[in-house]
């Protein structure tokens, strides 16, 4: 931190080894959690690996119940809390200032204390691989999860989540006052970049989901150890109203887990197309909806769990309603690239991988909002494979297009596009090839969550199981890839994709520690590409590529 | 809009007490479990923790307040009040939704207790009786917490019109009031479980009745903390009649905490609704 500048203490005052434990730096805080999430991006998928070895064969012994249970839980547990949620917060606190033209965030303090809080938490989670494994699923519905009160896990996996829903709530209220309050002079709300806009719109998400499991949470814990009765319906409470409070947080959870990932690809497509992104104001407010809509879809999730009839309808309608934003958004992308001159670079392959995926994930999405399906396919594999075209296929694919896209930003050096397009392409068949064959699965009936299951589902589970291993030896590819960069330190221009953002035109490759040296003024619109000289640009790009 | 110039307040300083504060958590965490687990270690581990949070808290806001007085000068006086204001106003947002969760448990379990009991009654009785918790403890602890929002109006006014020692004396009137609440609210519930059997434990309502006014007693202790830290800092010249964000503030916080018992009186003692 010596370099800067700007303050009264250019030296810090704690020793040297502090520096990372200690820094209320928004790109450094951003780096640990970027780091800390691909760790538990690789325990979350030795979970994953571990099932789809139990799966391979209709009755494979290769673990026991309990820990298949355990395994499950973890699994869903680490890649939603310690991977993508960090992930995000990490690329939102580095890219974020440097893209509004601010030199912080706005509270770098409580941006450290949300950062440790995560790692307190996803300590705490950890814990759960050495002292009993939570047995509930991720959703830790009632009453399994209050059955047995001797179950250390279950009560690790609470006090672990409320760890991580403060650091959220925490990080949410940054989000949002910088962005509000720390723009550059002309940066108008309508010249923000969609990566902002979907920071903006996370943040919100962010403090108005996360009081909700914060409070369920609380309830369980005191159910379970102090006698108290919410859930359990001996005594008068009901597992249903358990459903609700988490399917509250829930819902606009999966929606905090894939709008970064809709600012990130809107980020790419452009620069890539060296066009303008098509129907800008329109991209901004489809992701408010989306954020609006998802705070009252959450009993979707429970048509087959009883409640009122006369509710189930308009829950129906409205998860509807939301794929026409959603929908808005990929034809969107789609007339970006029209006519666009397109440079397939890796981080536009991820882009074009995502459109694919997550336009199969949301069409799986529509299927199963339609009660009288859900009712016959809720809680099978068809779910599962659901689920997960929109979270791998959508959040995870746009999280790699962002870190073969900004890697250059944060290091300076500019990872190998022959390992990139390797790493894609193993990643998007192998994930195709695990989770296509989950809708056959689960249209065939085979329920979600079992140890065993019918010879019927035999081949089908195979080849999911094949997909998976593929998927995650690639990634296997992407840290070689890190590894041989960062081992070479060979300097790229510090603009390789010539993008007209203001985080590559006006900060330095790796950015000083007060990101600017003098705060920007913005003039223009973002994605301001093909004015005045479309030509010219293109080829710079070419020049640089 | 966006401020024309950006707040360099804090920048490229290393701060060791979000890092201590966490670590204190999760310590306090852990002990928590072994508490719940009958493990003699918790309560240590729960004092060790919440002692290392106290201490990195209370230091963390010592030198916040320290800085104010030291270097806020041009740097920072403009735009940090913005800042602050904007700040508690999605804080309280995501309270609200935080306080909506109980309320919806209450109303989902209270509707839901009709279903099989066919009465209102039985859902707020107590040994087979209807319980009635509107009393002279809720009245006076109304009378308090309305009269402190009104007293800490006032001293933000006093101390905008620098009247500081008119400040410091509504503040003292609105911490004493504030204590008061919250003595009320634990003799309320010393009163309620030895003589009238009413504990979390006796009925849905009783958790939902506890949960409720244990969070926003948790919330009025808190801002008694925030006001007395105020008012303490006042007399070292903390605050004063162009820097007062910290008050603006807390007395934001301090009205909300209030609407929201106004709205407990009328849902969970009264019953309007």
């Amino acid at each position: 931190m010596s370099e800067t500048h700007t303050t009264d203490h250019p030296h810090s005052s704690y020793p040297a080894w502090t520096n990372w434990l200690f820094t209320t730096d928004a790109k450094k805080i951003g780096f640990v959690y970027m780091i800390m999430a691909f760790v538990y991006f690789f325990v979350g998928g030795a979970c994953a690996g571990a099932i789809r070895i139990q799966l391979a064969t209709p009755t494979m012994n290769f673990v026991d119940g309990v820990t298949y249970n355990g395994l499950v839980s973890m699994h869903g547990t680490v890649m939603i809390f310690l991977w993508v949620m960090p992930f995000i917060a990490g690329i939102i606190n580095f890219v974020m200032p440097l893209q509004i033209g601010a030199r912080d965030m706005a509270f770098p303090r409580l941006n450290a204390m949300g950062l440790w809080l995560f790692n307190a938490g996803a300590l705490v989670l950890m814990a759960t691989f050495f002292l009993g494994m939570p047995q509930a699923g991720w959703t830790s519905y009632a009453p399994l999860s209050i059955l047995d009160k001797k179950e250390i896990g279950m009560d690790l996996w609470i006090l672990g989540i409320q760890l991580l829903g403060i650091s959220s709530i925490m990080s949410g209220l940054n989000f949002i006052v910088t962005i509000i309050k720390l723009r550059a002079p002309g940066m108008t709300i309508f010249r923000m970049p969609l990566f902002v806009w979907s920071s903006l719109v996370v943040g919100w998400l962010m403090i108005l989901a996360m009081p909700a499991i914060a409070v369920t949470l609380t309830e369980v814990l005191l159910e379970r150890h102090f006698g108290f009765t919410f859930f359990g319906p001996a005594h008068g409470g009901d597992p249903i109203l358990y459903q609700h409070l988490f399917w509250f947080f829930g819902h606009p959870e999966v929606y905090i887990l894939i709008m970064p990932a809709f600012g990130i690809i809107s980020e790419v497509i452009p620069v890539f197309s060296r066009k303008p992104i098509f129907g800008y104001k329109l991209m901004a407010w489809s992701m408010i909806l989306i954020a609006f809509l998802s705070f009252l879809l959450w009993a979707h999730h429970m048509f087959a769990s009883g409640m009122d009839p006369r509710l189930t309808l308009p829950f129906m309608i409205l998860t509807m309603i939301i794929g026409v934003p959603t929908g808005v958004k990929m034809f969107n992308w789609l007339a970006t690239m029209w006519k666009g001159k397109i440079y397939l670079q890796t981080p536009m392959i991820f882009a074009l991988g995502f459109l694919i995926t997550f336009a199969i994930g949301g069409f799986g999405g529509i299927i199963l909002a339609s009660i009288p399906i859900d009712l016959h396919i809720t809680n099978t594999y068809f779910v599962v494979g659901h689920m997960h075209y929109v979270l791998f296929g959508g959040s995870v694919m746009a999280i790699f297009a962002a870190v073969y896209f900004w890697f250059p930003k944060m290091t300076g050096y500019r990872l190998d596009e022959k390992l990139g397009i390797w790493h894609f392409v193993f990643t998007f068949l192998g994930s195709n090839i695990t989770f296509l064959p989950m809708h056959w699965l689960g249209m065939l009936g085979m329920p979600r969550r079992v140890l065993t299951y019918s010879a019927i589902y035999a081949s089908d589970n195979l080849m999911a199981t094949i997909g998976g291993f593929i998927m995650g030896l690639a990634q296997l590819i992407l840290v070689w890839n890190w590894w041989i960069t960062l081992k070479k330190k060979e300097k790229c221009v510090e603009n390789p994709w010539n993008s007209k953002g203001l985080e590559w035109t006006h900060a330095s490759s790796p950015p000083r520690p007060d990101n600017f040296e003098e705060i920007p003024t913005v003039t223009t619109d973002p994605y301001d590409y093909g004015v005045p000289a479309p030509a010219k640009a293109a080829k710079e790009a070419k020049a640089h590529g | 809009m966006a401020d024309s110039k950006p707040h360099y307040t804090h920048l490229g300083h290393s701060n060791p007490w979000p890092f201590v504060a966490s670590v204190g958590m999760m310590v306090g965490v852990f002990g928590l479990l072994f508490t719940m687990y009958k493990n003699p270690v918790g309560w240590m581990l729960v004092v060790i923790g919440g002692g290392l949070f106290l201490i990195a808290v209370f230091t963390w806001l010592t030198t916040m307040i320290r800085e104010d007085i030291s270097e806020a000068t041009e740097h920072t006086v403009p735009e940090f009040p913005s800042i602050g204001k904007w700040m508690v106003g999605f804080l309280i947002l995501s309270e609200i939704f935080l306080f909506g969760a109980l309320f919806a448990t209450y109303f989902y379990l209270r509707n839901h207790d009709q279903v099989y009991t066919q009465s209102l009654d039985h859902f707020y009785a107590v040994d087979g009786k209807k319980f009635e918790i509107w009393g002279l403890v809720p009245i006076l602890n109304t009378i308090f917490l309305v009269s402190s929002s009104v007293t800490v109006h006032f001293a933000e006014e006093a101390l905008r019109h620098g009247k500081k020692s008119v400040f410091q004396i509504l503040m003292a009137i609105t911490v004493v009031l504030g204590a008061l609440f919250v003595g009320g609210q634990v003799f309320e519930y010393f009163n309620f479980a030895t003589n009238e059997h009413f504990t979390p434990q006796t009925s849905t309502f009783g958790g939902s009745f506890y949960t409720l006014t244990t969070l926003h007693g948790l919330h009025v202790f808190a801002g008694v903390l925030v006001l007395s830290s105020i008012l303490i800092g006042s007399f070292f010249h903390s605050v004063s009649a162009k820097r007062h964000i910290a008050l603006t503030v807390a007395s934001i916080y301090w009205h909300f905490v209030d609407v929201i018992w106004i709205i407990l009186v009328a849902v969970i003692y009264l019953r309007f609704i």
